[in-house]
């Protein structure tokens, strides 16, 4: 294996992997919403399965490492927030 | 040599600082338009709950797999550039472009369902957002493909130094990428906050 390849590949998963985790999770939550889950259960699941989807693309397709500051931050506090305005949002209501 | 290795310290982030300026921006409007929306919900629970049950979920669920795959198709471009392979590069943002297309028709088709059954801008709050927000989304969506296109022109022009063009491909991508999660946001918060 190659120095390029090695950089390359390094921290980060096959494309088509992540892809399927990023699918299938975006299958769940919509499974979830239009299933006979209870409704809180089923919007709580599908805003951290939303986030978790972010998170992933963060670090895998954008390719924002930990190393990567302070733009790793800023993206995670954004995630936080927003994250946080939904199911506030949600709880309020 | 990497290439990466020969264009930046690798305390770098891919792309363009201002690039990544921008996108950070944006999504803080977003933010905004999000706490907007949810605060509205939380004073009309009921009204968001009746109009949210009339989207169709499926146009929702295949918008996200549409966006997901193209963004699939990006991300592997973005290594393949990495890696010096400009002409598989150059094929999978031609994919990037080909599997996006769908999500820009399936969003007309969306709102022409909407509009024939006379729901529109002004019917109520939830769908002035619904309509504004998602509007804003495909202008990014829009906006994007025209970059795409000229990435694609450009991973093709063997005269430009490689770093330049990489550094163009790693900006491009990351905006795509942002256009995605924009809309795995709105899916989520759109479709599938179902009411207790």
């Amino acid at each position: 294996m190659s120095e390029t390849d090695t950089k390359v590949s390094g921290g980060l998963f096959p494309v088509w992997l992540v892809w399927a985790v990023l699918a299938g999770a975006s299958v769940t939550g919509f499974a979830l919403a239009e299933g006979a889950s209870t409704a809180p259960f089923a919007a709580n699941a599908a805003v951290l399965l939303a986030a978790a989807k972010i998170h992933l693309i963060f670090g895998q397709y954008m390719e924002v490492r930990w190393k990567h500051q302070p733009l790793r931050s800023l993206l995670s506090v954004w995630l936080a927030i927003v994250t946080l305005i939904l199911l506030a949002g949600y709880w309020s209501s | 040599m990497t290439v990466q290795a020969a264009t930046k310290p690798d305390a770098n982030p891919p792309g363009d600082s201002g690039v990544w300026f921008f996108i950070m921006a944006d999504m803080c409007a977003f933010a905004v338009f999000f706490l907007v929306f949810m605060a509205g919900r939380a004073a009309n629970p009921a009204l968001y709950e009746t109009s949210r049950a009339m989207l169709d979920l499926r146009f929702g669920l295949a918008n996200t797999l549409i966006l997901l795959t193209s963004g699939a198709f990006m991300a592997q471009a973005t290594r393949e550039a990495q890696r010096g392979g400009w002409v598989r590069a150059r094929r999978y943002m031609i994919l990037t472009l080909v599997s996006g297309l769908p999500f820009g028709v399936s969003k007309a088709m969306e709102w022409n369902a909407k509009l024939s059954h006379g729901i529109g801008l002004t019917t109520n709050e939830f769908f002035t957002y619904y309509f504004v927000f998602t509007g804003i989304h495909f202008l990014h969506f829009a906006i994007g493909l025209i970059v795409l296109l000229v990435l694609i022109a450009m991973a093709g022009k063997t005269d430009r130094p490689e770093p330049v063009r990489l550094r163009w491909i790693e900006a491009g991508g990351a905006y795509w990428h942002m256009v995605d999660l924009l809309w795995i946001v709105l899916f989520a918060m759109l479709y599938l906050l179902r009411a207790a």
